[in-house]
């Protein structure tokens, strides 16, 4: 798992906040392998096919995904363009993540009411062949994107107060 | 002038998509009939998303777009699953039989009633788009149910799996666009659908018969977001109805037409056609529609089932007078 | 709205932002640009629809595939066979990842699971080979998109059932010009080892060894044939090809390796998780982009007004014009969109400016295909960049070389119909 050397307190957290999404994600993942060998199985044995097979890995890939969104920002897995910003002149840089955190956490809660309302919304409906409601899917979004707000404000909190620890340090020793 | 989207699915090509020719001329008839005060834009090859993602769209509890949308079976049914009772398999006699259980059926006017309850979207009329769904396969004639044994079928959505399992035959989910290798390959041997999907999916160069046993009557539905008719004057409601009757009936005489025509084609290119004899249709319908049947009861109350059926009995004795 | 789309997209892009939040940020500009606020939970659907597909289910499996044969000591025995094989020749391995690409081409229809299925067996051998990882990936890119050319062809299917055009004779019509791409591929792959003076092993040594290497990589070999041989037989379909190839890595890195422990699966699952994370979003995010296009009916009007022109009469140069429409928009929508949108206007055009319809098919295909690797959005770029562990950045800047081969190949077909028309004639199809 990641170290993090930054505050104490809030780095605890976030290595809770990533257990939580790794051990999530990880039981998506091996449903949906242990989903698909199965249905080979089934085909194999038994000649035919069932539909919801299909279903099954196609929403557990979806929580597989929101759920890992957050380990991933978390050991920096989110594909990123950074050869231009990292140019910038250091005060520039340093302008820029502050303004980045503004807006990702603004559009992350943008999404999670969104997603949310969309997942309520679409209560009445229900899925083909496993005939559940498609708000079980679709809830994967805004739980997912609920664990990630949360994983950007910890680490923006920890890297501004070793930030500050920095300075203080600077300022004490000549 | 209010222009509204009007989405739908397959290519902008009158001549090979019935819902294509359909949009068009339910676009002029509500042009024509509003005066232009309502003009229509369209949207062909699912522009504005899948069949789930439209209805969701011009749902109350969606996005409440002001849209015309032409939804399918798989559009409908996750609101409305009791719309799978209009597509028991040989239930019609005739395409006259069916127009009168949409014109005039019972089922269909509380199907409406339903729908608009559950969803707060108004459906407007079933449009035919295509012929009767024949079986195709490339392993041998097919006359009756016994001749299924031990075929593997290509089984869109539960309801066909349970049919061809009935007669005997697997049935496996394949996507429309993995069709054609999965029967030049031998995953599956056969499929059904009507002659004009047969035609432009090119699966005449993969299957030799086929059997044109009137399976299902392929129709899809339009649709309209419920605010934005509430929003029409009742004139302008009576002419968009009127409309969409209009343009149906022009469909029903195209797709009609054009079904023979494909038919032809299909014989033309090699396959070889057979028409069941009653005693033969008997047999598809006896064993057919019991298994269907069953797998409706596990989607909706068993009056839906009973009321589907009744209207058809009344709709195929309609059409014989 | 397309312009505040576009100027937004590029400055939040380059300033450091994850890509799937830059999408998501960009899309809710074009809604603010739109003045439509009640299609602001379009946000959310589109971004559930396009990650919600079967079609790339394969690509957990793929990246799995690939760590747990890293972990298990999988590919480096991999790697000795494939010295075996094509030691002795100056970068033996990216000849073998496009022939590779060549055989997936024959059986799978789409790029992404060639491009998932290619990366893990070969990226992290052509690293340990001497092969700069950017190259790697790029190369592994490239020859994915022999895919969608070769029959057969999920992009043929989408086409031919939209112009009513025989589908076995597109297929045939694909075979010359797969072949034509992949060995462009190798030709760029000749001067790339050349130039960078890849090794070249003794084969004497090599031989010598032959027994013994080919006794202990023969649990590795397995993997490969059980990834390809799976889906060329028809026994599998290339997702649960990927999944069967997980349970195969599983059972032989615990059991006969023993590189792999209890902790080592467990990272090995979260890595995958978090992976298949990165890719799904974008895709999720892009999906939105390409909605807004459509509702505003975008490509078509900038088709229209580029088609509309009416300078153009002669076929070569018509095609040509088309191939330039095509790819400023595929660098921003999904190939499929792309396709089913432009078809309709082009090829009523095509056919009525005497263009063989086969030929404009392959055409329209390869057209589509090169989008699959077109910066920024390229479903290929991510998932190579994700397997190979190679930064999005740097895929971005080494693919453009494929990209031109990609784009000569286009145009020796555009200008040479033969290659495409030979051998349906040829089967009188
Ligand atoms: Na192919
Ligand atoms: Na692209």
């Amino acid at each position: 798992m990641t170290d993090f050397t930054q505050k104490p307190g809030v780095s605890v957290w976030i290595t809770r906040l990533e257990r939580l999404s790794a051990w999530g994600a990880v039981a998506f993942l091996t449903l949906t392998i242990a989903d698909i060998l199965f249905g080979i199985f089934q085909r194999y044995f038994t000649g035919s096919s069932m539909i919801w097979t299909e279903e099954v890995a196609r929403f557990a890939l979806l929580w597989l995904v929101m759920l890992g969104a957050c380990g991933a920002f978390l050991h920096g897995d989110h594909m990123t363009i950074d050869f231009v910003i990292k140019k910038l002149p250091l005060a520039l840089q340093k302008l820029a993540s502050q303004l980045l955190f503004v807006i990702t956490a603004g559009i992350l809660c943008l999404m999670i009411y969104l997603s949310y309302q969309n997942a309520m919304g679409m209560s009445h409906m229900k899925t083909m062949a496993l005939n559940i409601p498609k708000t079980y899917p679709l809830l994967s979004i805004p739980v997912g994107f609920f664990l990630l707000l949360i994983a950007v404000v910890f680490k923006h909190l920890s890297y501004a107060s070793s930030h500050m620890c920095e300075d203080a340090e600077k300022e004490v020793s000549p | 002038a209010t222009e509204i989207k009007m989405a739908y699915t397959g290519p902008a090509d009158e001549e090979n998509n019935g819902l294509h020719l359909y949009a068009v001329n339910f676009k002029k008839f509500v042009e024509e009939g509003t005066k232009g005060e309502i003009t229509l834009k369209l949207f062909p090859d699912s522009q504005l998303g899948n069949e789930e993602e439209r209805i969701e769209l011009m749902s109350k509890q969606g996005m409440n777009q002001p849209l015309f949308n032409l939804a399918s079976f798989a559009g409908v049914a996750p609101v409305f699953p009791e719309i799978y009772a209009s597509a028991v398999p040989f239930m019609f006699d005739s395409y006259k039989a069916a127009h009168y259980f949409f014109d005039e059926g019972e089922y269909w006017a509380k199907a409406k009633e339903e729908f608009q309850k559950r969803s707060s979207i108004v459906l407007l009329e079933a449009v035919e788009e295509g012929g009767f769904l024949a079986f195709t396969n490339n392993k041998k004639e097919i006359k009756s149910p016994k001749d299924f044994k031990n075929l593997k079928f290509r089984g869109m959505d539960e309801g066909q799996v349970a049919l061809f399992e009935a007669f005997g035959a697997s049935g496996t989910p394949i996507p429309w666009t993995e069709i054609y290798m999965a029967l030049k390959t031998g995953v599956v041997d056969g499929q059904m659908n009507p002659a004009v999907y047969v035609k432009m999916g090119s699966l005449y160069e993969v299957q030799d018969y086929l059997t044109l046993a009137n399976i299902q009557y392929s129709d899809q539905f339009l649709v309209a977001n419920g605010d934005m008719w509430n929003s029409f004057s009742p004139e302008t409601r009576e002419i968009i109805t009127e409309a969409a009757k209009k343009a149906n009936a022009l469909n029903r005489v195209a797709m009609e037409e054009q079904d023979a025509a494909y038919v032809q084609f299909l014989v033309d290119k090699g396959m070889k056609a057979y028409a069941p004899n009653p005693e033969e249709m008997d047999s598809f319908r006896n064993i057919g529609q019991p298994a269907f049947a069953k797998w409706l009861s596990d989607k909706m109350s068993k009056e839906w089932i009973d009321l589907a059926l009744e209207s058809a009995k009344v709709a195929n004795e309609k059409a014989k007078e | 709205m397309s312009l505040i789309m576009l100027g937004s997209f590029f400055i939040l892009m380059f300033s450091g932002m994850p890509l799937y939040l830059s999408l998501v940020t960009t899309a809710l500009t074009g809604i603010i640009a739109l003045g439509d606020w009640s299609l602001i939970r379009v946000l959310a659907q589109q971004f559930y629809g396009g990650m919600d597909s079967f079609a790339l289910m394969a690509i957990p499996f793929f990246v799995l595939t690939g760590i747990l044969m890293n972990k298990s000591g999988l590919t480096d025995r991999l790697l000795e066979f494939s010295r075996l094989l094509v030691g002795s020749v100056r970068g033996g391995l990216g000849y073998v990842n496009v022939v590779a690409g060549i055989v997936l081409a024959g059986v799978n229809g789409s790029a992404a699971a060639d491009a998932s299925a290619l990366g893990t067996l070969l990226i992290p051998a052509m690293v340990k080979d001497g092969f700069s990882p950017p190259y790697a990936a790029g190369l592994t890119a490239g020859s994915s998109l022999i895919g969608p050319i070769i029959p057969p062809s999920v992009f043929m299917i989408i086409y031919a059932s939209m112009t009513n055009t025989s589908i076995g004779g597109l297929f045939a019509a694909g075979v010359l010009p797969g072949l034509l791409l992949g060995g462009a591929f190798m030709v760029m792959n000749y001067f790339y080892s050349r130039k960078n003076n890849m090794p070249i092993l003794d084969s004497k040594a090599i031989r010598a060894e032959a027994g013994k290497t080919l006794k202990r990589s023969f649990s590795a070999i397995l993997a490969p044939v059980i990834i390809i041989g799976g889906i060329v037989t028809g026994i599998v379909t290339p997702t649960e090809s990927g999944a069967l190839a997980v349970a195969y890595c599983l059972i032989v890195g615990v059991f006969l390796t023993r590189g792999l422990t209890l902790k080592g699966i467990w990272e090995s699952l979260y890595e995958t998780a978090r992976l298949t994370s990165s890719i799904f979003l974008i895709m999720g995010a892009a999906t939105i982009i390409g909605w807004l296009l459509k509702w505003d009916q975008v490509p078509q009007r900038f088709a229209m007004f580029l088609t509309q022109s009416g300078l153009v009469q002669s076929p070569f140069l018509l095609m040509i014009v088309f191939s330039a429409i095509i790819f400023p928009i595929g660098m921003f929508m999904e190939e499929v969109s792309t396709l089913s949108l432009l078809t309709p206007i082009f090829a009523p055009l095509a056919i009525k400016a005497g263009i063989d319809p086969l030929h404009f098919g392959v055409v329209m295909t390869l057209n589509v295909t090169i989008a699959l690797i077109t910066p920024p959005m390229g479903a290929c770029n991510y998932i190579v960049a994700a397997i190979g562990r190679v930064k999005l950045s740097d895929v971005f800047i080494h693919i453009w070389p494929f990209i031109g081969v990609s784009m000569l190949v286009l145009l020796i077909i555009i200008a040479f119909p033969p290659i495409t028309t030979f051998i349906p004639r040829l089967l009188g199809l």
